[in-house]
This record gives structure tokens, sequence and C-alpha cells, in this order.
């Protein structure tokens, strides 16, 4: 599997995310209840849900796939480039390679978003990143052509 | 962005979800302690109960302890175990209250039973109130109804009442003996009045009246009200028949003698004095009323004072009248004694005239004679009731040897001349004379 498909298969999971929380939250709610339901012991509902809540967050934050960035890049490519923010899956390989190929370089780069110098920094390593996703998927869909026809 | 808001989100729905959780247990655990309480209530009440035994208290204290420790820590399935225990336990405690209660019940009811009866007994003697003996019939109907009552609230209350209506009766007795008492003591004072003198046969007949009806209650009372009213009637009575008897008294000791004396006085006027029939009759009229009076046939207090003043009044005003009528008459008679002694000489003159030729010296001694036996005695002048002395002359107490110069009674006084008057000593004034 090359580099693009492990990302798409990263971004399916980014996708899913909301879902997965949605089943947690509801899953633990009703196993809090049902346990404040039985009274096995004398404890405030309360604390109950606050562990659970905070089960709960760890759990959103564990599982979460996309950088801590994420937010941050989505205001930029908004204000910046909005035709980018369409494409949810470009907007994610973006966040990915920030975030997996220039690692400590990409605090730096997220530090310098707020002078100009930095933004056409970070507006220039986007467009790299942007770049190599368009060749990656343009690369993809020959192999997929061959695979096809042969 | 996105994941805050997830974040905040699942902090809202566990917050949300656990502010629910918390108050819905709460109020299942206040719907415990709501059942607790009243269960609570229960179990005070039978504790309070005198008829528990000192075991079956602990056995409940000791299961309030232990819920009331439990209420905090314990979950609701075994507050609601805890609670059910303590139910069954209140039950049986109740079972046996319930069984010692009757037992209690049973013993006092024998009790009240015989003090009743006791009751009853003292219903009987004399001296107990008609009322009281009608509550003791009242009680007993009551005390029928209670022959299987298994518990003491009733009897106790029936008791309550027996012993009130015990009190009731002894202080009812009480009273009314003392008022027979009293009763008694004024049929004593009655008998004592009834000796006195002065008093009247009607007012004495009243007395024993009144004493026979008093001692109608001697022997047996039932009415209170009766005998106090007697009581009252009796004393009002002798009250009033005493100061009655008083005033008669007085009335006698100050106006019997001198009515006496005036009344024989009086009678001495209409057989020697010159009183005209009309004032005979007026004077018989008040002599009869003071002879009534007197012999009490016919007599209120003051009547012998008051006709006594009437008979003294009507007795010097027609003594007066007798005493100028006489005084008149005597006139009257003086007068012609003059004129036909005048006549008399004239004639004896006029036989001497004739005689004289013949004896002019034998009938000159009987002409003096004559003259002095014309000379008399001046009638006193009545001035409002005095008599006044006439002119040289004084009225003579001859048993006091006073004299004085006006009289209200002329005739108890002799006139004497002033010259005759020096041989006396004048006396003081009072009621009946003065200077």
């Amino acid at each position: 599997m090359n580099e693009y498909q492990s990302i798409l298969s990263l971004y399916q999971k980014h996708k899913r995310y909301e879902v997965k929380i949605i089943l947690f939250s509801c899953a633990l709610l009703v196993l809090t209840s049902v346990f404040v339901a039985l009274n096995l012991f004398r404890i405030s509902p309360f604390i109950l849900y606050l562990i659970a809540m905070g089960i709960t967050l760890y759990f959103a934050l564990r599982i979460r796939v996309e950088s801590k960035n994420y937010g941050k890049l989505e205001r930029f490519l908004k204000e910046n480039d909005p035709e980018v923010l369409k494409n949810k899956e470009l907007v994610f390989f973006i966040d990915y390679q920030l975030d997996h190929s220039f690692e400590q370089e990409s605090k730096g780069l997220f530090k310098g978003l707020d002078d100009k110098n930095g933004r056409n920094n970070f507006e220039k390593k986007v467009s790299e990143i942007k770049d190599h996703y368009e060749d990656l998927v343009a690369n993809t869909s020959i192999e997929q052509n061959i695979e096809t026809s042969s | 962005m996105k994941l805050r808001r997830t974040l905040l989100g699942i902090v809202l729905a566990f917050s949300t979800a656990g502010i629910i959780a918390t108050n819905t247990d709460a109020e299942a655990y206040q719907e415990l302690y709501e059942q607790q309480d009243q269960q609570e209530i229960h179990i005070k009440e039978v504790l309070a109960s005198e008829f528990i035994s000192e075991e079956d208290q602990d056995l409940l204290n000791q299961g309030l302890d232990r819920i009331e420790e439990a209420e905090q820590t314990e979950t609701r399935r075994s507050l609601r175990l805890l609670m059910e225990e303590e139910k069954k336990q209140l039950s049986q405690v109740q079972q046996r209250v319930v069984s010692k209660e009757a037992e209690v019940a049973k013993s006092e009811l024998t009790q009240l039973i015989e003090k009743f009866e006791t009751l009853e007994k003292k219903s009987q003697e004399p001296y107990i109130v008609a009322e009281d003996s009608l509550q003791i019939e009242s009680l007993k109907s009551e005390l029928k109804s209670l022959t299987s009552v298994q518990k003491v609230l009733p009897i106790r209350t029936l008791s309550g009442e027996l012993s009130t209506l015990s009190t009731q009766m002894s202080e009812n007795q009480s009273l009314l003996v003392d008022s027979i008492n009293e009763l008694k003591e004024l049929n004593k004072e009655s008998a004592q009045l009834f000796n006195k003198e002065y008093l009247l046969a009607s007012d004495k007949e009243a007395l024993k009246n009144a004493e026979e009806e008093n001692a109608q209650y001697f022997e047996d009372a039932d009415d209170f009200e009766l005998v106090k009213s007697r009581k009252s009637d009796s004393q009002q009575l002798i009250r009033q028949l005493k100061t009655k008897q008083e005033k008669t008294e007085k009335d006698f000791q100050e106006n019997k003698s001198q009515t006496n004396e005036l009344v024989k006085t009086t009678n001495s006027l209409i057989s020697e004095g010159d009183l005209t029939s009309e004032e005979k009759d007026k004077l018989s009229e008040v002599i009869q009323t003071l002879s009534n009076a007197l012999e009490m046939t016919d007599y209120e207090p003051g009547d012998l004072a008051k006709n006594y003043t009437i008979l003294q009044t009507n007795y010097n005003e027609f003594m007066s009248n007798s005493n100028q009528r006489i005084a008149a008459a005597k006139e009257k008679a003086e007068a012609e004694a003059k004129e036909k002694a005048e006549r008399e000489k004239e004639e004896a003159a006029a036989q001497q005239a004739a005689q004289k030729s013949s004896n002019s010296s034998s009938s000159s001694s009987s002409t003096s004679s004559n003259t002095s036996s014309s000379t008399s005695t001046p009638s006193p002048s009545l001035s409002g009731e005095w008599y006044q002395a006439p002119s040289g002359y004084k009225f003579l107490k001859v048993e006091s040897g006073k004299t004085y110069g006006q009289v209200k009674n002329k005739n108890n006084f002799k006139l004497i001349t002033e010259a005759e008057a020096s041989n006396y000593t004048p006396g003081h004034g009072n009621g009946y004379a003065k200077q």
C-alpha cells in the first residue's frame, strides 16, 4: 500500500470519528445509568457520571486521527484558499503531511502564521503538499487504470 | 474547533445526565425517608404507650437507631430491608401492647365496678342531691356498655367521671348537711324568738309554720336549691320578726305606762268632763285603738306611740274644751247665784225696810256673810297648749311642793294665791310645767 492509500485509510477513520464518539458516549451513558439505577452502593450518581465523562473524553482524545493543529489549518485555508476546504480529503492530507513530514518544523510553521513571512512560508508549504497530493492522486489513478487493463 | 465542540458536547451530555440522575436518586431516597418518618411516628406512638415492655422498647429503639445510621450510608435496597424488618417488629410489639392493654383494661374494669358499687351505696345515704343520683343512673348505663372493651381509655374516662361525681356528691352532701344544720339553728333561733314577749299571735303562727317547713328537711333532703330557698325564707322571716319584736318592745317600754295612765285620765275625762258626744266618741275610738294595741290584737310597731300622741292631743284639746265649758257653766251658775242673792237681798231689804219699823237692827249680820261667800277663784287662761295661771295666782304641784306659772294639764296642779305660793319653792321648767 503506498503513502496515499495509507493516508486515505486514515481519512476514512477520521470520517467515522464523530459516529464512534457518539456511540461510545451513548453506551457509557446507558451503562452508567443502569449502574446508578441498580444502586449497588451509596455514591452520588453525579460522581459516576463525571467518571464516565472522563473516560469518554479520554477516549475522544485517544482515537483522534487529525493533528491538534487541524483547526488552525482549516482557519488558514478558509482565509487564504477556500477552494481547498471543499476537498476534505485534501485538507486531511495537508494536516497529515504537516504533522508527520515536517514534524518539528510544523510547530514553527503554525507559530509563524501571525506574521507575513511565516504565512508566506506556510502557504508555500501548503502549496507543495497540494502538488504532492495531486501527483499522488494522478499516479494512483494511472496505477488503477493499469491494474484494470491488465 | 471541531474537537472542542465534540468535547463540550460530551461534557454537557454527561453533566446533564448526572444532574438528572442525582435528582432522581435524591427523590427516591427522600421518598424512603418520608416512609420512614411515617413509620417512626407509629413507632413513637407505640413507644409512648404505658403497656409496652422494656424489651420491646429497646427493640424498637435499636431498630430506629439502626435505620438512622443507615439512612446516610446504605443503599435504598438495604434501607427498604431494614424498614421492612422494623415494620415486622412494630407489628409484633403492637400485638403484645394490645394484649397487655386488654389485660389491664379487664383489671381496671373490675376496680371500676367496685368503685361504682361503693358510689351507688353512697347515693342511698340521706342528703344526697337528686341530680347526683340521676348521674349515677347515667353512669350505670355507660358502665354496662364497657363490659367487652379492650381499651383502657373509655374505662379511665368513666373512672375519672366517677371520681368527679364522687367528689361532687360528697361536697354536695356536705353542703346540704351544713344547710340543714343551719336550718336547725334557725329553728332554735325561731323558738327563742317565739318565747319572747311583744310578738303578735300571727307572727308566732308564721314562725311555727316556718319551723315545721324547716323540719321537713331534717330527715332527708335532695334538692339543694329548695333547702337554700327555705333557709333564706326562714332567715328573712326571723330577721323581720326579730326587728318587729324589738320595735314593739321598745314601743311598749317607752309608751305602755304613760298610755295606761293617759287612758285612765281620758276615761275620767270622758266620765267627769264636759264633753260633746262627738268628742267622747273620738276619744273612745282612740282609746279602743290603744287598748287593741296594748293587747296586741291589732298592732303594728309604733302604733302605741302614734296613738298615744293622738290621744294626748285629743285629750288636751278636749280637756281644754271641757274646762272652758265647766268654767262657763260655773260662771253662769255664779252669776245666777249672785243674781239670786241680789234678788234675795233686795227682797230681804224690802222685808227689812218693811220690818225696819218694827225691828231695825236684826238683819245686819246675815247681809255681811252673804257678801263674803260670793267671792270666787278666777280660772286660768289657755294659751296654745299651756294654761296660764291668773294674775296673783300660781299652780302648785302638791306631790313635789313646786310652784309654776304655766302648765299643760291644770288638773294635775292646784291653783293657789301668790301669798300662799311664797310658802313653796318655784319649780324648774319641764315638758309639762314652766314659770
